[in-house]
């Protein structure tokens, strides 16, 4: 298309239209027709020579397209890869193709495994062998042992990665249960031996992320053999340098929502348990869960995202029950609705086989922490439990994949999430400065740290996030800082009730932990309130787990617990512990966690004798599977020591005490909660023994590790002053106990609203007492009106506290001579006591004596003999009055008399009769 | 649990340029990237897949059947996603091994028994990106063929059914660019 020349600019229009007319002739015809079109215009001529000059037709400049960069041949038979021949191909898969090959020296046979090619990524050969250092040190009998591996550069810059494994000659899983007419108890088996395979490698940090049928190969003795161990994984660096997001590895049939969804940062662990999950669901109906097949990965991603895969128990009606509560279990979508570990579904598995129940609640990590930590709320929390509750939660996250890291330093982890947690960590432990010992990092600034940095929104995803603040929750609980852990407990509800539901399993439990940190700050209405939740989730669940049918009983035991309602937190305590017997064996963590809360809530009641025998079995049965020195054991062993203290037996218990010290310094360190708690408990048994000098060594040891673990201001501090003060004013030092509850009082003062109000009370309490003491009764008066406020304030001022707390303040008031105002609190306190504790009736003598007293001081003294006379008549009429009680009740009868001028009537109370 | 959307309903809404590209794109690259990996593993020894081919399949296995539903505007929507992401694969690569190499040219034996008359690997992916960007800034529609034609490796055919234009326009197009292209990489070097 010949034109005149554009003036004297080059339209690119015109160049093009020129260059492209031109092309389309024959080279020799080119010159003169580019001689015409550009006429005299000779930039336009310029720039269209340009072109064509460089332009040889012939040239294939381009004509191969790019994608051929990726076509790579496969070796061939007789090709030499290390230090093998490959002999002949023996299979394919989506990963690579697999040859026979032999090695020369030594001599042997191996599958080698050639995979698809990738870039080669700088550093990806060393991350390779890395790998495949660890997947060399899986050494199990249902794993087929990887011998070697290797990355072999080839053209255009790819690489060959191939893997030399143990030859394994059998047929694929499903076929040979069904070559093998295996039934549905073997196949179960079968499955088991499997199972442990993939426990065992997940052990040691490997994850399969391909299992299926196919990788899995049963020999002629009907043992199974995992192929391709964390291949998957291992091959992965070499292709690293280009992002991973949404690479897809797996075999669709058996692949995890989050595996089909592209979501390598959440590949863990659990997406293992979900294939086994498919797998077992095929090895017990023969058909897939869901139907995937021929569908594009759009459509079967969104299935597997938005579909539940169909009850086991419509395909077959006899797995109905135990079988498919653990295929729904294990094939949960969300990865934190299934079972945490492989071994957690192989338990269930040999439950079923064992014809025991299931542990029905799929046990996601942030529940065994909390189970952890319920476990042991009978001792005293310190910063490292603290901090390993942390660790194992952030890491929980990956699913015992770390704790793997840490045994074996070089272990294969699911380096994502592994990485994920310890930045967190990481971000946790910089941010909190070493206190004057250097090594010792304060818990409350990790913990601070770990609440802000959990609500960065470029943090964690939802489930993780609310898991973690669960965790967090548990934690300030037993740091005894109950505002911190409702405020941690909340969010966690929040987040459970947005994403599972009002009454999802996971939002009761965290509404469970809610009201157990309500039932120790007093706070009953929080507790009811969790209550109420858990018994309405209870009503509509189909078919609660055993935990959750238990969860309300176990909050009234921590209501009767904060009330003050011993008898009934044993009560509750038994009923939980009983169903937890009824369902699992001795030995089964359940039962022991149990056993141990209803140990302590015996304990708590004085049952020493109770809590001893009870103990004594779970030493015998904990022992004996985990032998005398496991830390479970030493635990129980620490308690009972406390339960024989108790009972009375006091040497015996201290001697035990002393058995046990030297073990649990080896197995805690000295720093750990768990010692110190031991050893303040061996201290007070001291002071029973009267033997007050060694006790007082002890308390002011274990206040100097509280200050120098938590600092000045902290709870803990603050519990071990108190208990220290107590012990002082035991032998009657009120100046020094007095000083160290100055020192408790300053702590707990100013801008510390964040305190727990409990402490602040209790330390107002004891420092009253010193203050007594110390005959300044003034001061003390006045402390111990506060203490009265404060508990009305804080737990109302009917609770069985602030009774107590009345009636010693009437006593001052009495003692001070303030005698008419005595009279009213008493009555006051006399009048509640009877409103709201009907059932309590042995407040009835303390708090009905000092009425009678403070009417006694206020010459009131007809109103007195009656009172007293009447609290005389019930005491003896009761068949639980103690000698002691008579014997008070007599004295302050004959003080009276004596006071009343009346020495006749004083002497009948003063001699017998 | 997040969810990605399908990919059929990104290119439906694909309609006006660009809006659902940023979705469709990882998708289409992560896809690409898992199957330029395992073409050894299918073929039987010593065979390649046909070129083409590999784009095709990732639209087989990415949309499948739906895909006949697709209309043209679609899945030109979807090859130029993939053309992108092939190039940005290519150059990702060719980068690395310049900063490796300390900016030496690549040049490795052809593999025994595979005939080339062009080896893409020759090609200066880095000029040919930089080249390619100035193109586009010229003559959009020039660079766009380019793109299909070697990035996604489409026939001159399917690139006019993908740019709703005719063959020859396409031809015509392509002649252009390449000559384009040699010379301004010529220049560059």
């Amino acid at each position: 298309m010949p034109s005149e020349p554009a003036g004297g600019e080059t339209s690119w229009e015109r160049v093009k239209e020129i260059v492209a007319d031109a092309l389309e002739r024959e080279p020799g015809e080119r010159r003169a027709y580019v001689d015409s079109a550009c006429g005299g215009d000779a930039a336009l001529r310029v720039e269209v020579d340009s072109l064509l000059d460089d332009t040889d037709t012939s040239d294939r400049f381009l004509e191969t397209p790019a994608t051929a960069l990726f076509e790579v041949p496969a070796p061939e038979p007789g090709a030499r890869l290390g230090r093998y021949k490959l002999r002949s191909v023996i299979g394919e898969g989506g990963m690579g193709r697999v040859y026979e090959a032999t090695q020369e020296r030594p001599h042997r046979t191996v599958a080698l495994k050639v995979l698809r090619p990738g870039f080669l990524a700088p550093d990806a050969e060393r991350r390779f062998q890395w790998e495949v250092e660890a997947l060399g040190r899986l050494n199990h009998p249902a794993i087929a042992q990887v011998h070697d591996a290797g990355v072999e550069a080839v053209e255009g810059g790819h690489a060959l990665s191939w893997f030399a494994m143990e030859r394994i000659d059998g047929r694929p899983l499903l076929d040979a249960a069904d070559a093998l007419r295996l039934d549905r108890h073997a196949r179960l088996e079968l499955f088991l031996r499997v199972a442990e395979g993939v426990a065992h490698a997940h052990q040691r940090g490997v994850i399969h992320r391909d299992l299926k049928p196919d990788n899995i190969l049963v020999d002629d003795d009907g043992a199974p053999h995992l192929l391709d161990f964390g291949i998957a994984r291992a091959a992965d660096p070499l292709a690293s340098s280009v992002t991973t997001a949404g690479e897809i590895v797996g075999t669709l049939a058996y692949m995890s929502p989050e595996q089909v969804l592209g979501e390598p940062d959440r590949v863990d662990a659990r997406t293992d348990v979900y294939a086994l999950g498919v797998l077992l669901y095929r090895l017990l109906t023969g058909v897939p869960p869901l139907e995937l097949d021929g569908l594009s990965l759009p459509k079967a991603a969104m299935r597997l995202s938005q579909e539940d895969p169909r009850p086991a128990g419509d395909v077959d009606r006899s797995l109905r029950g135990d079988l498919e509560t653990v295929l729904r279990t294990a094939l949960a979508r969300d990865a934190e609705r299934r079972y945490a570990t492989v071994d957690a579904l192989a338990a269930d598995v040999r439950r079923i086989l064992a014809n025991e129940p299931i542990a029905a609640r799929p046990p996601s990590t942030w529940y065994q922490v909390s189970k952890f930590a319920r476990r042991n709320r009978a001792l005293v929390a310190t910063a490292s439990l603290a901090v390993l509750a942390l660790v194992g939660a952030v890491i929980g996250t990956g699913v015992g994949l770390v704790r793997a890291e840490s045994a074996r330093e070089r272990a294969v982890v699911d380096r994502d999430r592994a990485r994920e947690a310890n930045r967190f960590l990481e971000q946790i432990l910089a941010s909190a400065s070493p206190d004057a010992l250097g090594a010792d990092v304060r818990v409350v600034d990790l913990l601070e740290s770990a609440a802000a940095e959990l609500d960065r929104p470029d943090g964690f995803e939802a489930a993780v996030r609310a898991g973690l603040h669960l965790t967090l929750g548990e934690t300030y609980r037993r740091l005894g800082l109950p505002d911190e852990a409702e405020t941690q407990l909340m969010l966690a509800i929040g987040i459970f009730e947005a994403c599972d539901g009002e009454y999802a399993e996971t939002t009761l439990e965290a509404y469970g932990a809610l009201g157990e940190v309500a039932a120790t700050h007093g706070d009953v209405d929080i507790v009811r309130e969790a209550l109420e939740r858990v018994r309405t989730g209870l009503a509509r669940s189909d078919d609660p787990p055993l935990w959750l049918r238990l969860r309300p009983l176990e909050l009234e035991a921590a209501v009767a617990d904060a009330t003050g309602d011993l008898p009934a937190a044993v009560e509750r305590s038994r009923a939980v512990f009983d169903a937890w017997r009824e369902h699992f064996p001795e030995g089964d963590d359940h039962v022991e966690t149990a056993r141990t809360n209803l140990s302590t809530a015996l304990l708590a009641d004085g049952r020493g004798a109770e809590a001893d025998a009870l103990l004594a079995r779970g030493i015998e049965v904990l022992g004996e599977a985990l032998g005398e020195e496991h830390s479970k054991v030493l635990t129980m062993r620490t308690n009972r020591a406390l339960a024989l203290a108790e009972r009375g037996e006091r040497e015996r218990a201290l001697a035990m005490f002393a058995a046990i010290e030297p073990v649990a310094l080896r197995e805690w360190g000295p720093l750990h909660p768990k010692m110190l708690a031991l050893r303040n408990n061996r201290a007070t048994v001291l002071q029973d023994l009267g033997r007050m000098d060694e006790a007082l060594l002890v308390f002011e040891e274990q206040v100097d590790v509280h200050l120098r673990l938590f600092g000045e201001r902290h709870v803990e501090t603050i519990v071990a002053r108190n208990n220290l003060s107590v012990a002082l004013m035991d032998v009657e030092r009120y100046e020094r106990a007095t000083e160290v509850l100055r020192a408790n009082l300053e702590a707990l003062d100013g801008p510390i609203g964040e305190a727990d109000p409990v402490m602040v009370v209790r330390a107002e309490m004891n420092y009253a007492a010193a203050l007594s003491g110390l005959d300044r009764k003034d001061e003390a008066l006045e402390v111990s009106g506060s203490v009265l406020e404060r508990l009305g304030a804080l737990v109302g001022p009917e609770h069985v506290q602030s009774l107590i707390s009345r009636n010693n303040h009437a006593v001052l008031q009495m003692e001070l001579g303030h005698t008419s105002e005595a009279v009213e609190t008493a009555r006051e306190n006399l009048d509640l006591a009877r409103e709201h504790h009907p059932d309590l009736p042995y407040l009835e003598f303390p708090f009905r004596m000092n009425l009678g007293r403070t009417l006694a001081s206020d010459g009131r003294f007809e109103e007195a003999e009656a009172e007293l006379l009447a609290v005389e008549r019930h005491l003896a009429s009761d068949p639980n009055t103690t000698p002691g009680q008579t014997a008070r009740i007599r004295e302050v009868l004959a003080e009276t008399y004596a006071a009343w001028d009346r020495p006749e009537d004083a002497a009948r109370w003063t001699d017998d009769g | 649990m997040t969810e990605s959307p399908p990919l059929t309903l990104l290119l439906q809404s694909a309609g006006d340029e660009g809006v659902a590209g940023d979705a469709v794109l990882p998708l289409v690259y992560a896809e690409l990237r898992r199957m330029a990996g395992s073409q050894m593993g299918r073929e039987s020894a010593g065979q390649t897949l046909q070129a083409t081919a590999l784009v095709h399949e990732a639209w087989m296995r990415l949309v499948g059947d739906e895909g006949e539903e697709l209309s043209w505007d679609s899945r030109a929507h979807f090859f130029g996603a993939a053309a992108l992401a092939m190039r940005r694969i290519l150059v990702d690569r060719a980068r690395r091994v310049r900063s490796e190499k300390h900016g030496g040219h690549l040049k490795r034996e052809p593999l025994e028994g595979v005939d080339r008359a062009f080896d893409p690997d020759d090609v200066d992916f880095v000029a040919l990106d930089e080249a390619l960007t100035t193109l586009a800034a010229r003559d959009p529609r020039a660079a766009r063929v380019v793109e299909l034609r070697f990035f996604a490796g489409l026939s001159v055919e399917d690139t006019a059914s993908a740019l709703a234009t005719s063959e020859r326009t396409v031809a015509r197009e392509w002649n252009v660019a390449k000559a384009w292209l040699t010379r301004e990489i010529a220049r560059a070097e």
